[in-house]
């Protein structure tokens, strides 16, 4: 066991660099890292329709899942302020899903937490003043256009499937009772080329009341594949459609967003180069996602997230704005940056930065709108066109039941 | 109540009744076993002095005492010392938090960052605990104090070595299921906060003790031991200066750095005041000064690591810094490790610094060659050594030079347990044929008996332990903590009629000739009534064949999920739909409203989020329509256990009524 005084200099030494290197490292704080972009797909999101906008944000404690309660607030057309309209009845602390429709009607599925296992949905036509209850069989998958509701009431989910197999989409009718799985979309999911693993990731239902099914291809797809969407035709047949088109090796794209905004599909999906998210693109199509038209990519800085996507909306209305603007919450620890695009030839133009604790933001026809919560208070704020600044708007205090669900 | 949380009652009388009640039945058993060996000593001895005066010999035979080497003084101190440990370790067991306390507040979060793997292994132990805590805290109280009793009462011989490896077996079990082991697969370990967990150290010293006893003869074992500390200090060093940890740093983002935080969260647990200060006082010196410290601690630390691997002269000072910063860790890092109501040891350091010095006085001090190690089997050391206090060893280091001669020494005490050869029994008379008996050492067994006594109080504890492993039941007294007995009434039972999940008409009126076990369940529930259907589902296996005589029936208790299909969605989660005894019924909301206001019940719709509000209670009727039991299943936030304890209860209630 003897060791010569070399030896323990030397080792000194070297300890006394690893803690110089660690005093260094120390310096530059502890989130820098292997980035937490990628396949984790934001819940909080809002869209803007004629008939009115809907957000769905978490709130409470939300280190603690147990009193953390996902709320939806709506605003009604022409109105400046967002109200709580949450459905009741059931416990909302696993998530909440918002599929918007036309003419007030929306439907709302609650993701299962605790010991629940199938998601409770909920339906309105009057932008959640009132809601008809219904039933999943299964669990509503953690996307925020996992839910969408077409013109005529048809209701179509993407659900978790058990044991480890794909997802897949139920359709029901306006009871939300019955659910059954569109003839065609498994083998379609399966055909799909150029996407190992093709999933459902989104649902919506064009004016038309055209299905289409947002795919994401498996983490392991690396060669460039892009799930793209794939649209109902007549009977049993599905057209596979690719927004975003081929990408490079090593990108893909992950479905962030798939909603209809009057006559207009939008979608918007994370650029991921080698399993970190790089950027975001959205495309718009007003063909039953026969033709699309994609706009740029807004880069993400490394290690920064996308927290939150809102759509439509027309932004206020200045230059080439039209009813479909998409705005990008991006989240780097307590950093925020909003982007918005409000049309794919005009460019994303960067907000000031969003109030601290921004979970959703969106597109209204005045600017942009931006919900932060903290705690049990939820506070709106309202960025116009052309202005530098953010200014406070409604606050409102949600009667939050901590301990209910613990 | 769902919707309205559970409370959990840690200290829950009924419980700490139960584990008081288990420690005295056991300590009780444990007085009969030593009383028992005691008498018959005694009249071993008796016998054994009749039959010496008969044949005219003294009594106790000459010669017995004649030879004897004394034990090693650094095994001495070693065994001792965590003796001394696991008596205090059986002592902080019989804290009354422990029997409800110690899965939650130990178990679990000790394993909460770890592996799957270690998360199921940990929770298997916390499944036997929480299922029958009382037995399990008892056990385990029996169990250490009996490991610490027979360390320090069996010095010498296969009782001694025994003890040993008893202490390390239970150690391995202390350390894997109860400490996760000490957090190693975990990220965050530091050895400033108790890595790697110090029961590692009870089972080192336990092998130690284990060990036949002439491998202290050689200072070699000292060396290594030694070595091994340096070697683990030298580890440790580098785990707390590896960059992205956050060791150095006492802030993160404006937030208590990892040593800050943990100091801090220590601080806040209740104990004497001053102790808080000082430790809470470090945590604010951490916080603003948090490279520094960590600088301090790997240069420490490294500095310590290669004098003890170097050894030689450097031993003896660094081994005095070493108990320094040792002591000072485990009070102003680990807080002494004994404040919360659940803790159950002293934390690492004071181990750790227990093994360091039987390290150096192995070193220093070697043991003497006695029978057992006749022949050194090194060839190096083999130092005449008498049975000197530890501390003298510390002070005064002999640094003989190393000597290839066995050495013998002179008789000193009485040991019964050393066997005696009889070529060296000088003086005594050429033993004659004697029956066994006559061959056992009574005339100064007081020890053993004693070290007899303490194996007895470990096997009954192990004992009921091994059983409550193997019993897959729960104690009804967990339940009844948190819910309180069952009321017993005798009144008409309110009459309803409703729809069941099939779609077919079930009233009261209709079950008549059953004992009806009901229930008031919301299918969207997502906490309580998940866990009263399971309640209610373990209950229906209990009854066994008086099943078929017993219908489950829940009521809708929810004013907007009331369709058949969430109950049928409800069914089959909870896995109910395959009991041919279940109905869950619904109805109209203002018909069900009838039904719950009959009842006692309310059903409440909560704003922004929240599960349905209604009481947590389930009623008993027997065959003929009359309410005789009234139970509250709200179990708080109890687990697996508490179901099947609230289970065992509701069916001992329905087989009173069932079989009056």
């Amino acid at each position: 066991m003897a060791i010569g005084a070399t030896t323990v200099v030397v080792t000194v030494v070297v300890l006394i660099i690893v803690a110089l290197a660690g005093a260094d490292n120390g310096a530059t704080g502890t989130e820098a890292g292997p980035s937490s972009t990628g396949p984790a797909v934001p819940l909080a999101a809002a869209s803007t329709r004629p008939s009115g906008a809907v957000a769905t944000v978490a709130m409470g404690d939300l280190p603690d899942p147990a009193n953390t309660f996902w709320e939806m607030f709506v605003r009604a057309p022409g109105s400046a302020q967002w109200s709580l309209a949450t459905p009741l009845g059931t416990a909302s602390n696993g998530g909440l899903v918002a599929g918007g429709g036309p003419s007030g009607s929306v439907t709302a599925g609650v993701l299962p937490s605790a010991f629940l296992t199938f998601s409770p949905v909920a339906s309105s036509r009057d932008l959640g003043a009132t809601w008809v209850p219904g039933l999943l069989p299964g669990a509503l998958l953690s996307a925020p256009d996992a839910l969408a509701t077409s013109s005529i009431g048809t209701t179509a989910a993407v659900v978790a499937s058990k044991n480890g197999a794909a997802p897949k989409v139920l359709v029901a009718g306006p009871d939300l009772a019955s659910w059954n799985e569109p003839a065609g979309l498994p083998a379609a999911l399966t055909a799909a080329s150029n996407c190992p693993g093709a999933k459902p990731a989104g649902v919506t239902f064009a004016a038309s009341g055209t299905l289409l099914v947002g795919v994401t291809c498996s983490s392991g797809s690396d060669g460039g594949s892009d799930g793209g969407v794939l649209v109902q035709q007549r009977g049993s047949t599905w057209r596979r459609s690719e927004p975003q088109g081929s990408s490079a090796p090593g990108t893909n794209f992950q479905s962030l967003r798939l909603a209809t905004v009057e006559t207009t599909v939008v979608t918007v999906a994370l650029v991921v180069r080698n399993g970190v998210g790089i950027g975001v693109q959205a495309s718009w199509s007003s063909d039953d996602g026969a033709t699309w038209s994609t706009g740029p990519i807004v880069a993400m800085p490394a290690g920064w997230k996308v927290a939150s996507v809102g759509l439509g909306g027309t932004g206020g209305g200045t230059g080439n704005v039209r009813a479909a603007a998409v705005v990008a919450l991006l989240s780097h620890g307590a950093q925020r940056r909003i982007d918005a695009i409000a049309a794919p030839t005009s460019g994303w133009i960067t907000l000031p930065p969003g109030p601290a604790g921004t979970a959703a933001v969106v597109a209204t026809d005045s600017g942009v709108d931006a919900l932060a919560v903290s705690g049990a208070r939820e506070t709106t704020w309202s960025w116009t066109s052309g202005s530098d600044r953010w200014r406070v708007g409604s606050t409102e205090r949600v009667p939050i039941q901590f301990g209910s669900s613990g | 109540m769902p919707g309205m949380g559970g409370s959990s009652d840690s200290g829950g009388s009924l419980v700490v009744q139960a584990f008081h009640h288990a420690l005295v039945t056991q300590g009780a058993l444990i007085l009969i076993v030593v009383a028992v060996l005691f008498v018959g000593w005694n009249h071993l001895r008796s016998l054994q002095y009749r039959r010496a005066v008969a044949r005219g010999e003294t009594y106790p035979p000459a010669g017995r005492d004649q030879r004897h080497v004394s034990e090693a003084p650094a095994r001495r101190f070693l065994r001792i010392a965590f003796g001394v440990l696991w008596l205090v370790d059986g002592l902080l067991q019989l804290q009354p938090g422990m029997p409800l306390g110690l899965p939650s507040a130990v178990l679990q979060p000790s394993a909460a960052t770890s592996p799957t793997w270690v998360q199921h292994l940990v929770g298997s132990g916390a499944d036997i605990w929480a299922r029958h805590p009382a037995t399990a805290a008892a056990s385990t109280v029996w169990i250490q104090l009996g490991i610490g009793a027979l360390l320090l009462l069996a010095p010498r011989g296969l009782a001694s070595r025994g003890a040993g490896a008893l202490s390390a077996g239970w150690g391995l079990v202390v350390w894997s299921i109860g400490g996760a082991f000490g957090g190693i697969f975990a990220p965050g370990l530091t050895v400033l906060f108790g890595a790697p967990g110090a029961v590692v150290f009870y089972v080192i010293a336990g092998i130690l003790i284990a060990l036949p006893e002439r491998i202290w003869v050689s200072r070699r074992t000292g060396r290594r031991l030694t070595g091994g500390l340096g070697l683990f200090l030298l580890a440790m060093a580098v785990l707390q200066a590896w960059p992205g940890r956050g060791s150095w740093q006492g802030t993160i983002n404006g937030k208590p750095g990892p040593l800050a935080s943990m100091v801090t969260s220590m601080a806040e647990v209740p104990q004497p005041h001053p102790l808080s200060s000082l430790v809470s006082s470090f945590g604010a010196f951490d916080q603003s000064h948090g490279w520094g410290v960590n600088l301090f601690v790997v240069v420490a630390l490294a500095l310590l690591g290669v004098c003890f691997v170097v050894g030689g002269r450097v031993l003896r000072p660094a081994l005095i810094v070493f108990a320094v910063l040792a002591i000072a860790d485990w009070i102003l890092i680990e807080d002494m490790g004994v404040w919360g109501g659940t803790a159950t040891d002293l934390n690492s350091m004071l181990p750790l610094l227990m093994l360091a010095v039987a390290g150096y006085v192995a070193t220093v001090r070697p043991g003497v060659v006695g029978d057992e190690a006749a022949g050194t089997t090194d060839g190096t050391a083999s130092v005449a050594a008498q049975p000197e206090a530890i501390a003298v060893a510390i002070e005064s280091p002999t640094n003989e030079p190393p000597t290839n001669e066995p050495v013998t020494n002179e008789p000193v005490t009485t040991e019964p347990d050393l066997p005696v050869p009889v070529a060296a029994a000088s003086g005594a008379t050429p033993p004659t044929e004697r029956s066994w008996w006559e061959r056992i050492d009574a005339s100064s067994a007081g020890r053993a008996v004693a070290a007899a006594g303490a194996l007895a109080g470990l096997l009954i504890g192990v004992t009921p332990m091994a059983a409550a492993a193997v019993d897959r039941s729960a104690d009804p007294a967990i339940a009844e903590a948190s819910t309180g007995p069952p009321s017993v009434v005798a009144s008409p039972a309110p009459a309803f009629s409703l729809v069941d999940q099939t779609g077919h008409d079930v009233s009261l009126a209709s079950l008549e000739g059953h004992v009806v076990v009901l229930s008031f369940l919301d299918p969207v529930c997502t906490t309580d009534c998940p866990v009263i259907a399971q309640e209610l589902r373990v209950a229906d296996e209990l009854l066994g064949p008086d099943a078929g005589d017993v219908r489950f029936v829940a009521i809708m208790a929810s004013r907007l999920y009331t369709s058949r299909e969430a109950m049928v969605a409800f069914d089959q989660q909870e896995g109910l739909d395959s009991l041919p005894n279940w109905s869950f019924l619904t109805g109209p909301v203002d018909r069900l409203a009838t039904v719950w206001k009959d009842y006692g019940m309310q059903v409440l719709t909560a704003p922004a989020g929240g599960m349905s509000l209604h009481s947590d209670t389930v009623f008993v009727i027997d065959a003929h329509g009359t309410l005789r039991r009234v139970l509250n299943a709200d179990i708080g936030a109890g687990g697996h256990a508490s179901q099947v304890s609230f289970a065992e209860i509701l069916a001992q209630q329905v087989t009173q009524v069932l079989h009056p």
